[in-house]
């Protein structure tokens, strides 16, 4: 089995991007996970003619997996075009994850922010 | 305690490797493994003795409905219920849903109050809050104490606050997530006296594996049960009802089709005479029942008794060496305060499983540093959410148990819980 819980993915949880209260934001939107109750908040800021993000704040708590994938997700959709979030991936998210597979039992965890992100649109 | 070294032989998955390691299977309260016997069972029907029930007269059809019967006869016999007390359902859920359908729609009025616990699974509390919604009844939840057992003083204080309105105490015998053992009998008890027309539905999805069961002399109304946490097949499952109940038609049928029938007009349908036959709608589960038999045959050969003697020792020896770990908080019953408690077999505490927080570690990801190391363990809410946020719990990591298992399979766990330090913090 490859090594799931390597160094950069227990920082990144432990130390998460952009983990924080946003003022002033446009859309916050809230997804629970129903398996274990971790629930996860993400914070927007638009840009004036509402398609780009300009900025992102989240909070919530959970397993090391849905902590960090928030995080990376955090960063990548910064300055992103908000007709594009759609497009985001599980595959996208491993990968800067640095995470070859996830096991069915994870999926959940891994996407919770991610299912967050995609209800601002 | 049982020998568990000759238990494992008989069944075939726990000689799997796992992740590198030999498989330690502690995930029993979700479902448990199958013996060779039941696997046996299924096969050999499939490939001896197919053919419907009950409507043909030829000899296969003949050899399959006396399988069918013969099974049912020793299911019903395990659970200390007479034949026609028991309706085949696919699983503990289904068993409830049939209650409400069955016996709720019938006898339930506005205003009319239903009884449930805080510890109840999903299936336990879903069920009455959709059928309150169509009866514009009340659904009323019982509390737990600070140490996970059922609180008797708030279910007496709320039977005397409802009184006559109380038609139904829907509750597990075992709590899935605490493996608090409820006393049913004193339950019955506080109901009936309240009450005596008050119906008492008993959860036994988790007791059924670990705790003999004479469902005719708890006093009980109605009894849920799966087949496949008590080593039978995923699929079957049963719901034992009073006869009384069936016998004044309180009970009814809630699935409608051939078989159940006496006469069918284009006006109207009569309903089988015979108990036996009117809550079995279309061809039945045949091969599953004769799986459950089978299962049920394998835990009488054990012994109820040493059966649930032996689940005993591993949760006492479980809670013994888990407080030992750093890290580690034990949630519902523990036997801290007197080691004793746990070991009276009449009235035990605590059956099943052993669940705990991890301090700082989410249990997902004990689970999964646990799943590295071989060991199957269960994590999340499991459905039990009105539980977790009662107790600001977000989620919970269980061991849970079956004959197979043995102290070894703990002392793996124990090992394994001293790699996630390592890995995670």
């Amino acid at each position: 089995m490859y090594d799931m819980y390597h160094e950069d993915l227990l920082d990144e949880a432990k130390n998460p991007n952009n983990y924080g209260d946003l003022v002033g934001a446009d859309v916050t939107t809230t997804q629970f996970n129903a398996s274990c109750g971790d629930v996860i908040t993400v914070a927007i800021k638009l840009s004036a003619d509402k398609t780009k993000i300009e900025e992102v704040k989240w909070k919530g708590h959970g397993c090391i997996i849905s902590q960090a994938a928030m995080s990376v997700l955090s960063e990548k959709i910064k300055g992103y075009d908000t007709s594009k979030l759609q497009e985001l991936t599980k595959e996208q998210i491993l990968e800067e994850l640095g995470l070859p597979q996830i096991s069915m039992g994870r999926v959940k965890c891994l996407l919770l922010g991610l299912s967050a992100v995609k209800k601002i649109l | 305690m049982l020998d568990t070294s000759k238990i494992k032989l008989d069944f075939p998955i726990l000689s799997r490797q796992m992740n590198g390691k030999g498989l330690v299977y502690l995930d029993n309260s979700a479902t448990s493994q199958k013996p060779q016997t039941v696997i046996t069972a299924i096969t050999e029907y499939y490939m001896n003795h197919v053919a419907n029930v009950h409507r043909g007269v030829h000899t296969l059809s003949d050899e399959s409905t006396h399988l069918f019967e013969n099974g049912k006869t020793k299911i019903a016999h395990f659970f200390g219920a007479k034949k026609q007390e028991l309706i085949f359902v696919r699983n503990t859920t289904e068993a409830i849903n049939g209650v409400a359908y069955g016996w709720g729609e019938h006898n339930l009025v506005a205003g009319d109050v239903i009884l449930v616990t805080v510890m109840d699974h999903h299936s336990n509390i879903v069920v009455w809050q959709e059928l309150a919604k169509r009866k514009s009844a009340q659904l009323i939840f019982v509390g737990v104490t600070d140490s996970g057992t059922l609180d008797l003083i708030d279910l007496e204080k709320k039977l005397e606050q409802f009184g006559e309105k109380v038609k139904l105490v829907a509750l597990p015998h075992v709590s899935n997530a605490l493996g608090t053992v409820v006393p049913v009998t004193k339950v019955v008890e506080l109901v009936k006296r309240a009450n005596s027309q008050t119906r008492i539905l008993v959860d036994g999805a988790q007791s059924a594996p670990h705790i003999p069961i004479t469902f005719t002399k708890i006093g009980i109304d109605f009894l849920a049960f799966s087949g496949h946490k008590m080593l039978g097949p995923m699929g079957i499952g049963g719901l034992l009802v009073r006869e009384e109940l069936l016998k004044t038609n309180e009970m009814q049928p809630w699935f409608f089709g051939g078989g159940m029938i006496a006469e069918v007009h284009e006006s109207h349908t009569v309903f089988h005479d015979d108990i036996n036959e009117r809550f079995v709608a279309g061809t039945p589960d045949v091969a599953s029942v004769v799986g459950l038999a089978a299962a049920c045959e394998y835990l009488e050969n054990l012994g109820m008794q040493a059966v649930l003697e032996h689940d005993i020792s591993l949760v006492n020896y479980a809670v013994q060496e888990l407080a030992k770990i750093e890290n580690v908080i034990l949630v519902g019953p523990n036997f801290e305060s007197n080691s004793l408690l746990n070991s009276d077999i009449k009235n035990p505490e605590r059956v099943g499983s052993v669940s705990f927080l991890y301090k700082g570690v989410h249990a997902h990801d004990v689970a999964q540093v646990l799943d590295s190391q071989g060991i199957a363990v269960r994590s999340g809410h499991h459905c039990t959410m009105p539980l977790h946020t009662s107790q600001h719990w977000i989620a919970t990591t269980r061991a849970s148990f079956q004959v197979y298992n043995s102290k070894e399979d703990v002392d793996a766990l124990v090992l394994a819980l001293k790699k996630v330090r390592e890995v995670l913090l």
